[in-house]
């Protein structure tokens, strides 16, 4: 990674836009930043720290990161920002990294920030993709990863802030190209990670097998010959169609050549069927005749009498004589009295008129009342003689019927002697046409065989499709097979090798980095000290005492150099290409060499550790960037100088405005 | 499973290949990991495939 520009706006003491471009040259690969202090030399280291991962560590005020000359200024409700934007190239692809923070003057005086999201831009195939928020943060700990953001802005004046608790393996291995090997072993997975390269190869294989091919290669055999046997089958019955279309045509033949006999017997049997009919009907009208008669004959025989005994009734109109409501009693209590109703007065004697005619009188009425009975009986003459009428126009009609059947009979009769006497001697051709129905039912009865037989042929034929159908899948599905199995073969094989690679190279990684930072250290710190590494990739001081190995207290000078010697150390590996391994399958796992940044180096530093530092710096990393003070410098000039590539002063004009220049 | 020597050219080609696109991706994150699953798998079909179409 090269860093190649910072451009700053408004971040602290330094006012406006600032940009420093960073020496690129490998030859000349120390960007040198001359500053005394609080002249904004830690502000810088600290702008990259901030833009990288939205952390500071100023003592003072940590949140304001907006120019005090520019908060101050601010009109009411205006709107400014921070910004900070780093341009860098690592694997050969230029990233800007930019972070703003925006700021509002509100209307009783101070400031409020706002969120201040970085946002990560690369340059690919000349066009400028942005990375997205979720992955920004995956993105920078993958470039410069935030567990070792001390280590990279290395301020050697508040080196203590390192931790050497926290576990910066991960961190360590990733820059040394860990994390691309943990990626590729993420996504080629297990058999049982499904969501995985070797996992979706495993659910690509399909099942079947040999044995599913083999039956069905059995079910073709199978079908085809049932088959066989069907079209066996077929080929008889239209033999057999073929022998009854024969006589069918025979029979045909000889019904056409008799025509008139066939006419004439089916007149026979049309005429002996009709005269049964007849002779039928004529016994059922017999039958009804006689039950008619049996039921109605009294009525039909006393029909004249009972005519005589109305049209009499109907003369005498005796039922009009009597006085309504006039009894025989009335009467007799009149003649007691002697007197009418009227007032006339008679005598009983018959020489009397009225008493004579009230004598006469008592024959027509109650209790004797003869004109009631009179129409009582008349009342039952016309119900006795109701339905003579209906009764001698049913036996007429019964009578008609049978007579009319016997005669349509008789005359069949003699239609049907006729008939047979033609006959007599010619052959019976509803016996022929009976074959013919039988022959042509026989016929039909047989092609409706054969239909089903083809259907059922058409039905071994779907059946045996689909059969070679699945037989070819399992075929297809073998070969398929076959091929997933080698994908699967590649796939794991792979996996296999780079997670052994992996272990192999983790392990590598710390005893190489052991090795080089106490190389580093020993150049640095002249005593009997060793820098050890623990699994944590955190280092500490040990010495040796009787053969045993102790671990030594740190002073702060002693920290800074161990501390130093460790980031020197993981940066001159890097640079190194540890993981290059052309011997394994030829792989090349790029790590990539890293810049160091360092605020104060040369700190407390006596003349002969400065000229180690300032020696040693421009060869273990790819790039120096370095804040420095006047004196510092000086000592460390004469084995740096050279190596410069570019220059900047700070310049301070106030306490709350810088310039670089 | 272990592949026999003449295959493992061929593994060595699908690795560097594989190592490739996910140095790419740690860099970028310029895609989903089920994408990456899929290049990765294409990544091994494509070279598997290419070693049997020049067998033939």
């Amino acid at each position: 990674m090269i860093i190649k520009s910072l451009r700053l706006k408004n971040f602290r003491q330094f006012k406006d836009e600032t940009k420093l471009d960073f020496a690129t040259d490998k030859n000349k690969n120390v960007t040198l930043i001359l500053g005394d202090n609080t002249f904004g030399k830690t502000t810088l280291l600290q702008a990259f720290n901030w833009c990288f991962y939205g952390k500071v560590l100023f003592a003072q005020n940590p949140k304001m990161l907006l120019n005090y000359d520019v908060s101050e200024n601010m009109a009411p409700k205006q709107r400014t920002s921070v910004e900070v934007e780093i341009t860098l190239v690592h694997n050969s692809r230029e990233y800007t990294f930019k972070r703003i923070q925006w700021y509002t003057r509100r209307d009783i005086g101070s400031v409020g920030e706002e969120l201040c999201p970085l946002t990560i831009t690369y340059k690919e195939n000349g066009e400028v993709k942005t990375v997205r928020g979720t992955n920004v943060k995956g993105v920078v700990n993958t470039i410069i990863p935030e567990d070792l953001s001390l280590y990279f802005f290395f301020d050697t004046e508040r080196v203590n802030s390192i931790s050497n608790r926290k576990d910066v393996g991960t961190a360590v291995k990733n820059l040394m190209g860990i994390s691309v090997i943990d990626s590729a072993l993420d996504h080629l997975g297990t058999k049982t990670k499904k969501d995985s390269v070797i996992g979706k190869f495993y659910s690509d294989l399909q099942q079947g097998s040999t044995a599913d091919a083999k039956k069905y290669i059995n079910n073709i055999h199978d079908f085809e010959a049932a088959k066989e046997a069907i079209a066996e089958k077929i080929a008889n019955f239209k033999a057999e169609i073929a022998n009854y279309n024969t006589k069918k045509s025979e029979l045909e033949a000889k019904l056409r050549d008799n025509k008139r006999t066939a006419e004439l017997q089916k007149k026979k049997e049309k005429l002996v069927r009709d005269i049964k009919t007849q002779e039928n009907a004529y016994e059922r009208n017999v039958d009804a005749f006689f039950n008619q008669f049996s039921e109605k004959s009294l009525k039909i025989f006393a029909a004249p009498l009972i005519g005589g005994v109305k049209k009499y009734l109907k003369d005498t109109k005796i039922d009009e004589k009597g006085v309504i409501d006039v009894t025989n009693k009335t009467i007799m209590a009149l003649i007691r009295r002697g007197k009418c109703l009227c007032g006339t007065e008679f005598k009983q004697s018959e020489a009397d008129p009225i008493y004579k005619h009230l004598l006469d009188e008592m024959h027509y009425v109650p209790p004797e009342s003869i004109g009631s009975t009179v129409k009582h009986y008349r009342e039952k003459l016309d119900y006795f003689s109701k339905g003579v009428d209906e009764a001698f126009e049913s036996l007429g009609n019964t009578h008609k019927n049978a007579l009319s059947a016997l005669i349509l009979a008789q005359e069949w009769e003699d239609d049907l002697e006729t008939i047979s006497k033609e006959l007599q001697g010619q052959a019976d051709m509803g016996q022929y046409e009976i074959e013919l129905v039988k022959t042509n039912n026989r016929i039909k009865e047989l092609n409706q065989k054969i239909e089903d037989l083809i259907r059922q042929d058409e039905n071994y034929n779907r059946s045996i499709d689909g059969a070679k159908k699945k037989y070819d899948s399992l075929v297809v599905i073998s070969g398929k097979n076959k091929e997933v199995r080698e994908y699967i073969e590649y796939a794991e094989d792979i996996a296999m090798f780079l997670q052994s690679y992996r272990q192999e190279k983790a392990t590598e990684i710390r005893h190489k980095l052991q090795l080089k930072v106490n190389e580093i250290f020993g150049k640095m710190y002249h005593g009997s000290r060793n820098v050890m590494i623990d699994e944590r990739y955190n280092v500490s001081l040990s010495t040796t005492v009787n053969g045993r190995t102790i671990v030594t207290g740190e002073s702060e000078g002693s920290n800074r150099v161990k501390n130093f010697a460790f980031i020197a150390g993981l940066v001159a590996l890097a640079k190194e290409k540890v993981l290059s391994d052309q011997a394994k399958k030829g792989i090349s796992i790029e790590t990539e060499p890293y810049p160091l940044v360092m605020d104060a180096p040369f700190s407390n530093a006596d003349e002969r550790h400065t000229q180690n530092i300032a020696q040693l710096l421009p060869d273990i990393a790819e790039q120096v960037i370095m804040f420095v003070m006047d004196k510092d410098w000086k000592n460390a000039k004469e084995k740096m100088a050279h190596k410069v590539g570019r220059t900047y002063m700070l310049q301070k004009h106030s306490e709350t405005h810088t310039t670089i220049i | 499973m272990a592949l026999d020597a003449s295959k493992q050219q061929h593994a060595s080609i699908m690795l560097r290949q594989i190592l490739e696109i996910e140095r790419n991706y740690n860099a970028t994150k310029n895609c989903t990991r089920d994408e990456m699953v899929k290049r990765v798998s294409q990544i091994i079909r494509n070279e598997a495939n290419r070693i049997v179409e020049g067998e033939k």
